[in-house]
């Protein structure tokens, strides 16, 4: 029967059913084909789902994102990053890594990121003579940092499902987030070697410490932001949650203060950033009855049992999983790939006494990592389009920048610490 | 009858703005009330996590009207015209049978958590419930107008900045 639901799941997404569609479609003919289920349950399942404080970090972490682009921050944190190294060689390919990861500090969303730097730094890319393809390769990949850099939309889902401390996975995040950025730098410097790419060897600016600064000045508010988020988990000032609803109001007082936002705009940032999160609450919502369904038929017990008759190492058990994450994330909408195999990790977890947020780790940065492989792939699509290029040049540069964020993952399982140090000394489990 | 419905869509989304600008002024007033006033208020959580419920079953409608929710488009682009017509077709079918399950089993729910009070704000543990109840009716509305043909496709312009690239 489990192999009879996932499979319908698939083929009633492929064919253009609305994801979230499908999955409540699943769970009730699920609950249907059960006899001894009352079906009243279907909808005290979706209200179970969403019936958790921890998720409310997401809309608020959604809105906080809408008000802060509406201000224009993300266009002051580009410039900062292109003050501080666009006077490299690819110069605008390091200031887009860079520019991406200060805004990841602020929005939780990779595709909120990679659409809002992408806009931006893409066109001036192209205009320096960048491969689109390789410009959209890159913002994409780069985009995936919003997801893994706290706060983070997709920690929060996963926290929520999983049990887990979002506050903790948020602070698990930081190294991995940046040693990503790191690699993609070191991705473009490599690249800048390769004779078919001459205009990666330009220096197309000077190192200007005026202009830095006058660059910090105006993008302060938005280079604070993580800084107050980050340090009131550490501290223990507020949670995840809380950290949210603070954000918002920051970033609405940031914003009159800087009379970037009129308060005529706000009913209209508040339902956009309403639609984000009924697409994405909605889908955690129907998958609630779904979840049951496999739970009840011992879903998460079979995988592991498949899984464990492989190997019995605990790091080879994170390999397997992350590879299959990573697989079916390809072909699958990854945010299902992440609530479907939730309950798994939480199960690998406790058997195998892994530590909860390198886990959750590995699941975020293989769910990343399904986001921009092709061919279903939304931050590729998003950037593409940004590009104006047909999707297979974008495809054909993506290969390299996975990879690198691949060998990143390998990292986070292989050394437990980099993930599960930050939480685990402030947060003292 | 048209200026009736408009009227209708912008109420349910001026609906969910105060909503949504009560759960961030409730969620503020908690941080601040608990450092400042050295007391948490002991509803302040539950009237987030119901209004994020009420929030979502309104906005689901109003991202439907849109065209924002997510959905697998590649294979659609390689099928002849009258299949991706069929399946819009089933896709109106399906969304008008998610909203009658939802708004008939919520209501099912509502009936028996009626009794039981909710252990923050002691309220009735059906008012979430009727939030998918609402949601669903007016999902229910919206469908059948764009099966009517009264409702106009998606407009991509309408969609939040950070959805409307692709």
């Amino acid at each position: 029967m489990i192999t009879f639901l996932l499979t319908s799941l698939l083929g009633v997404m492929l064919i253009g059913i609305p994801i979230l569609l499908a999955i409540a479609l699943i769970g009730f003919v699920g609950m249907a084909m059960l006899r001894d289920v009352v079906m009243p349950l279907f909808a005290q399942k979706m209200f179970a789902q969403l019936d958790s404080f921890t998720l409310l970090a997401m809309p608020y972490f959604i809105l906080a994102g809408s008000i802060m682009t509406a201000g224009g921050i993300s266009r002051q944190l580009v410039d900062f990053a292109r003050a501080l190294v666009g006077h490299f060689r690819a110069g605008l390919a390091h200031a887009s890594i860079v520019g991406s990861m200060v805004m990841s500090g602020v929005s939780g969303s990779s595709t909120a990121d990679a659409s809002a730097i992408g806009s931006i730094i893409i066109p001036a890319m192209k205009q320096t003579g960048y491969k689109p393809g390789f410009a959209a390769a890159l913002i994409a990949t780069a985009g995936t940092m919003g997801a893994i850099i706290p706060p983070s939309m997709t920690m929060v889902v996963y926290g929520a499902i999983a049990q887990v401390s979002i506050g903790g996975l948020f602070l698990g995040g930081i190294i991995p987030g940046i040693l990503i950025g790191l690699a993609l730098m070191a991705t473009v410097k490599l690249y800048t070697y390769h004779p078919k790419y001459p205009e990666l060897r330009q220096v197309t600016a000077r190192f200007d410490l005026c202009a830095l600064w006058h660059s910090v000045r105006s993008a302060w508010s938005g280079l604070l932001a993580p800084l107050i988020i980050v340090g009131g988990i550490l501290s223990g000032v507020f949670t995840a949650t809380e950290a949210g609803a603070v954000a918002c109001v920051y970033a609405l007082i940031i914003g009159f203060i800087a009379k970037k936002i009129t308060l005529k705009q706000i009913p209209n940032i508040l339902v956009d950033a309403a639609i984000t999160t009924s697409m994405v609450s909605g889908i955690i919502a129907v998958s609630g009855p779904m979840g049951w369904i496999l739970s009840y038929l011992q879903f998460d017990a079979i995988v592991l049992n498949s899984v464990s008759t492989i190997s019995s190492s605990p790091t080879m058990i994170l390999f397997i999983l992350a590879a299959v994450m990573i697989l079916l994330g390809t072909f699958v909408d990854s945010l299902i790939v992440l609530l479907v195999f939730a309950p798994v990790a939480v199960s690998v977890t406790k058997t195998y006494g892994l530590d909860p947020f390198q886990v959750g780790l590995v699941m975020v940065i293989c769910n990343q990592i399904g986001a921009v492989s092709p061919p279903t792939a939304p931050l590729l699509f998003i950037t593409t389009s940004i590009a104006k290029c047909p999707i297979d040049q974008t495809n054909r540069h993506v290969w390299t920048f996975m990879l690198a964020e691949t060998l990143v993952l390998m990292l986070v399982i292989l050394i437990p610490g980099l993930s599960s140090w930050i939480p685990n000394y402030f947060l003292g489990r | 009858m048209k200026p009736l419905f408009a009227a209708i869509d912008r109420t349910i989304e001026l609906i969910v703005a105060a909503i949504f600008a009560g759960m961030v002024m409730v969620g503020s007033w908690q941080v601040f009330s608990r450092f400042v006033l050295n007391s948490t208020p002991s509803w302040s959580e539950e009237i987030q996590i119901f209004g994020h419920i009420w929030l979502v079953f309104l906005a689901i409608p109003i991202a439907y009207r849109r065209g924002a929710h997510i959905t697998v488009e590649a294979i659609r682009n390689y099928l002849a015209g009258w299949m991706n017509k069929a399946l819009d077709l089933i896709n109106e079918l399906l969304w008008i049978g998610f909203a009658v399950a939802t708004a008939y089993y919520s209501y099912r729910v509502s009936l028996v958590t009626g009794n039981s009070v909710s252990p923050g704000l002691e309220i009735p543990m059906s008012y979430p419930y009727y939030g998918m109840i609402l949601g669903s009716v007016y999902l229910l509305f919206v469908v059948i107008r764009r099966l009517a043909g009264e409702l106009p496709p998606p407009d991509p312009d309408e969609l939040p900045p950070e959805l409307a690239a692709p």
